[in-house]
Order: structure tokens, then C-alpha cells, then sequence
């Protein structure tokens, strides 16, 4: 499930669970829904337990729309294995690591 | 390349609009290069068969002889088979340039034009042809029996016997993304490419047959292993659709000089299985590929011994999403798997790891390629 608010041009995507193909699919609507609307997107992974590659996807691809912006993916509430998995894919070098 | 001064290369330019054929011609005369120009696919081949240039920049989108059709041909033309074709078209869409790609095109250029990139590009592709000419024929060989994109050219252990390997290779779906090359590089030595397109669609099979030929087209004995990731990772970065990328595992074996070299892109670590029956791990970081322009590959070396054991594999071997497993958490029990697993004939290995590693529940493409020194 993939809850997400917006307020103040800012977007807050949160994917609970284990966010596989079909919940990235979601997860890569919820985003593109507040590119769109010119919004910042901040991913909260607190209540997210496993991310396929199908969301990781999905979370580069907002990123870099937004780096077209001049902006980042802001990225937080990550638990210690998938932020050893984003570490290992070295996208920690990229997102915005709150 | 011909017998002519090798600072000059030839550029042809093919376009019908003759605004875009005098800015490039002038753009690229500046830059020190012979230019000829040809405003249709019948004048461009007349032009390759009695020039040979080193490169031709090809207009998709013309009356008459399309860019498709003129690069087919241009293929069967002796001499010309193995000229860099880039394509120009303002069509941006994936299964254009998937096309393209599939009928050997190296690179793309998407209209309006921006110089600096023109000029990028045609420099990197005349540096290119110039250091692999060697390799070139048998490329284009390859890339044209590559005939549909969806079709896979997969390397058999028994094609090539010298390189010791076995291969399971079980696709979840027909829109398979996970993809494997076996390449003699020279004598004695062979690069294992195991890689994953992201996604599960149509898409991602031709992604990965596309990919695989961008692979080979960037191996060979004047590339270093990080050298071939960073040229795929250029090519990539620029035609991949935004979400898309590429994990891949790269290892180049030289069995005269006992080296091993592994170049990670975000990819589950190859595991070596040495002939003591331990294993351990070659953790390598690195950056996904197609989705950064910038982006960093790391590499490791390794002495090996004859009788050692190396496997490289894709997540699905050991990933299960939905019970909340993913493969940078499982690298353990590939090891302990393997480790159990050292009496095995190699043509056994990569089915038995398999085996010994599901819980039931997969639903995503399984590889596992292992290799013995």
C-alpha cells in the first residue's frame, strides 16, 4: 500500500510493506502524479520492510525528473537493511539521504 | 578504416533537409573532419561505396529510402559492414531506437540537435572504431545475426568448451530481463556477463537483448573491464526510458596469469568456491547502469587457482519480495549453499544451487552462471 500527502509543493510518498512489481507501479504513479504538479517528493520508507528492483526503479526515475528541476529525491525513515541495500547500489550517492 | 591519414576521418552526413546537412557539415569541418554530405538513402549508399568513410551520421526519417532500410543495406555492403552508424531523428520513442540498435546502429542523436553533443559523440564513436578495428567484423557479424530483438543469442557451454561454464537461465515470463554472455576475450582469457533489465514487460526482453549487444560490442582486449561499464553506462544513460537501468555483473578470467577481475553495477557479489571446498564473496560497488550519466564502477581483483569456482547470479536466485527478502541480505546462504554443493560436477552446479535456494515462491527470471578455472 502506498499512502501519500501533499501539501505546500511538497509531496510525501510512503510504501508500506514489501513494496513489489505491482505496489511499485503505485508507488511510480504516486510520484509522477506530484512531479506533474510541480511538487518535491519526499519517499518515507519507515514502514517499508523490502524494495524491489521495480521500486527502486520507480524511486531513480522520480529523481531524475527532479534533477532536471535542480532538485533530489528526498529519501527517509529508511530501516538498516534497506539502507544497506541503497548503500550497496550506491544510490545513497544520489538521493538526498535525510 | 582506410589507408588514409588517420588524424582525418571521413564523416558522411545524411539528411534531406539541407539546413540540417550544411549546419552539421560546418560543425564537424571545424572540428578537422572530411565531410560528405547525402540527402537520401540511395545517395548515401552510393556515397559509402565509393568513399568509405569512418563514420555516418543517418537521418531516420526521409522519403523514399528511410534510415532503417539505408542502414540495412548499408550492412550488406562489403567494406562498409563495420562503418559507426549514429542515428538523427526527432522520434524519441524506446522501439525506434531499439530498432536502431538491433540493426547495429552505436549511438543516437535526438533532433533538434545540441553541437556540443554531436561533437561528443561522433568523437567517441571515431575513437572507438579506431581502437577496436580488430574486432569490428566479428561485431558486425554478431550485431546482424541479432536479426530480431527479441531473440536471444545465448552462448552454450558446448559453443565454447575452452571457457568452462555452465548456465540456468529460467524465465518467469516471456518479457524476460535478465540476460548472460560468455565471451572469448583471447587466448586463455573469457569475460561472464550476468545482468538484469529492470521491469517485468514486453519491454524488457528487448531492452535485454539490446543491452547484451551493446555488451559486446564494448568487450574486448583493449577495454578494461571498468572501461566496458562505462561505455554501456554512456550509451545507456542516453536512450533508456526514466525507471529503466541495469545491474550486471562483469568478470574477466585470465586462466594464463591466474588474475581475476570483477566489475560490480549494483549487482548480487560473484561467490568463489575455492578447491579447499570454502567460499567467500567479491563484493564490488558500483553504480546501477543507464541511469546516471555520472556514474562509478569499482572493480576488484583476485588470484585464482586452477579448480576454483566462480558464480555469478541475478536476484531472483534468492529474492522474495513478498516475504520480504532481498538479495543484498541473502549473500550467506548463497556461500553455505555452495560450499555444500563442492562435489558437484559443474554442469550440475548452477541447477542444484538453484534448487537448494528456492522456497517455492518465485516469481521473477533465476540465472546462475558458474565457471571453473
Amino acid at each position: 500500500m502506498i499512502r501519500s500527502q501533499s501539501a505546500g509543493g511538497k509531496t510525501s510518498v510512503a510504501p508500506e510493506g514489501n513494496v513489489g512489481t505491482q505496489e511499485a507501479e503505485q508507488l511510480a504513479k504516486a510520484m509522477e502524479d506530484a512531479i506533474a504538479q510541480g511538487d518535491e517528493v519526499a519517499v518515507d520508507l519507515s514502514a517499508c520492510q523490502a524494495l524491489s528492483s521495480s521500486a527502486i526503479g520507480a524511486m531513480i526515475a522520480c529523481h531524475n525528473a527532479l534533477r532536471a528541476k535542480g532538485s533530489r529525491l528526498r529519501v527517509h525513515g529508511t530501516g538498516e537493511e534497506i539502507l544497506r541495500l541503497l548503500r550497496i547500489m550506491q544510490l545513497d550517492r544520489h538521493f538526498d539521504m535525510a | 578504416m582506410n589507408n588514409r591519414d588517420p588524424r582525418q576521418p571521413r564523416v558522411l552526413v545524411v539528411d534531406d533537409e539541407r539546413q540540417n546537412l550544411q549546419m552539421l557539415s560546418v560543425v564537424l569541418r571545424n572540428e578537422g573532419y572530411l565531410v560528405d554530405t547525402a540527402d537520401s538513402g540511395e545517395a548515401a549508399l552510393e556515397r559509402a561505396r565509393s568513399t568509405t568513410p569512418d563514420l555516418v551520421l543517418l537521418d531516420i526519417l526521409m522519403p523514399g529510402m528511410d534510415g532503417f532500410a539505408t542502414l540495412e543495406r548499408l550492412k550488406g555492403i562489403a567494406g562498409a559492414s563495420t562503418i559507426p552508424v549514429i542515428f538523427l531523428s526527432g522520434l524519441e520513442d524506446l522501439e525506434t531506437k531499439l530498432k536502431g540498435f538491433s540493426l547495429g546502429a552505436v549511438d543516437y542523436v535526438t533532433k533538434p540537435f545540441h553541437i556540443e553533443e554531436v561533437r561528443a559523440r561522433v568523437r567517441i564513436h571515431l575513437q572507438l572504431a579506431l581502437a577496436r578495428q580488430s574486432l569490428v567484423l566479428e561485431q558486425a557479424s554478431r550485431l546482424r545475426s541479432l536479426a530480431s530483438a527479441q531473440k536471444r543469442l545465448q552462448v552454450l557451454p558446448s559453443d565454447l568448451p575452452e571457457a568452462n561454464f555452465s548456465v540456468l537461465y529460467e524465465s518467469a515470463q516471456e518479457a524476460g530481463g535478465d540476460i548472460y554472455d560468455v565471451l572469448a576475450v583471447g587466448k586463455g582469457i573469457h569475460g561472464f556477463l550476468v545482468a538484469d533489465v529492470s521491469g517485468h514487460d514486453v519491454g524488457t526482453s528487448l531492452l535485454a537483448s539490446a543491452a547484451r549487444a551493446l555488451f559486446r560490442q564494448n568487450t574486448g582486449p583493449m577495454y578494461s573491464p571498468e572501461e566496458t561499464f562505462n561505455l554501456v553506462n554512456r550509451v545507456l544513460a542516453g536512450w533508456l526510458p526514466p525507471g529503466r537501468f541495469l545491474t550486471a555483473c562483469y568478470a574477466l578470467l585470465n586462466r594464463n596469469t591466474g588474475r581475476l577481475s570483477v566489475v560490480g553495477a549494483a549487482h548480487p557479489p560473484a561467490a568463489i568456491l575455492d578447491a579447499s571446498g570454502k567460499a567467500r564473496s567479491l563484493d564490488v560497488e558500483g553504480d546501477v547502469l543507464g541511469a546516471f550519466p555520472d556514474a562509478r564502477f569499482g572493480r576488484i581483483d583476485t588470484r585464482v587457482s586452477k579448480g576454483d569456482r566462480v558464480v555469478l547470479y541475478t536476484d531472483g536466485l534468492v529474492e522474495n519480495i513478498g516475504g520480504g527478502r532481498t538479495w543484498n541480505t541473502e549473500g550467506d546462504r548463497v556461500l553455505r549453499e555452495l560450499e555444500r554443493l563442492s562435489d558437484v560436477p559443474l554442469g550440475e552446479l548452477p541447477s542444484r544451487l538453484s534448487a537448494g535456494l528456492s522456497d517455492g515462491t518465485r516469481d521473477d527470471d533465476v540465472l546462475a552462471l558458474a565457471f571453473e578455472v
